[in-house]
């Protein structure tokens, strides 16, 4: 099986599509555009038979990925279940990159200290990075995690964040959505990220 | 898992952005457009591109 080219700046961007979470999620496109990188998801990946496999190729042609295990609750609806597909391609990426270190670097992200010990003891001797559920602790994290040479503050990401949040009604409404975790609304929350970020 | 990775590729510019994406000008143009007209703040776009810049037509900034 051909091993897709690695994109060298791109991220592979794991998290929960949960209504409540969109705050994080606006949080890490505009954080990782402001930082250079270009995040990818797995919106618009059909489904079907083939669905894991352009799962794992996405994952294989990003450089890096964020996996965030900050919704391990189970579901408020009946039926109350657990999600399982955030951990799952983590679990994809963690034996990619064990056979190819030098081709994928990953992060487990999550919103409260300790519990991935408890969710994931697997994961023991492994450190996350906790953002505490905030806009400003993403930002602070994507710091921390991707270290570029004038990379801009968390400050400064926090205040882009707000310029793009302010948007993201108009684009979903132009994209006739009615949620961010589409795939047309994120491209053009993607590009319009760098357009802003361009124009500070 | 890593702690923190050192990033030295080059800042990808907007239209590599939309490249990627794999975006049409006119798709391109019209959430330049939203971003302009929504929001309270004020945007113009620095990049090239034949995108709208204050309701007109601008030529794309030439590459050297």
């Amino acid at each position: 099986v051909a091993i897709p080219a690695v994109t060298e700046d791109a991220v592979f961007l794991n998290i929960p599509y949960d209504k409540n979470f969109e705050r994080p999620y606006l949080a890490y496109i505009v954080g990782l555009v402001q930082l250079g990188l270009e995040p990818r998801v797995t919106l618009g990946v059909p489904g079907g038979e083939r669905r894991l496999d352009r799962i794992l190729e996405r994952i294989q042609s990003c450089r890096y990925s964020i996996h965030d295990l900050s919704r391990v609750e189970v579901s408020r609806r009946s039926p109350r279940i657990p999600r399982f597909n955030t951990p799952f391609e983590l679990g994809l990426t963690v034996a990619w990159a064990k056979l190819h270190p030098n081709l994928h670097t990953w992060f487990v992200c999550e919103t409260e200290r300790y519990r991935v010990d408890r969710s994931l003891s697997d994961l023991g001797g492994t450190d996350p990075n906790i953002h505490d559920g905030t806009v400003s602790g993403v930002m602070r994290e994507l710091c921390n995690a991707f270290v570029r040479r004038n990379s801009p503050r968390p400050t400064q990401m926090v205040k882009s964040y707000r310029m793009v949040a302010r948007r993201k009604e108009a684009i979903m409404s132009d994209a006739g959505a009615d949620s961010l975790f589409e795939a047309r609304v994120f491209e053009d929350l993607v590009f319009a990220a760098k357009a802003l970020v361009e124009a500070l | 898992m890593a702690r923190s990775v050192e990033i030295t590729t080059p800042v990808p510019t907007l239209d590599e952005i939309g490249d990627r994406l794999g975006m049409s000008q006119a798709r391109r143009t019209r959430v330049l457009k939203i971003i302009q007209n929504s929001g309270t703040d004020k945007f113009t776009s620095r990049t090239g591109g034949p995108y709208v810049r204050a309701g007109k037509k601008v030529a794309a900034r030439k590459k050297n």
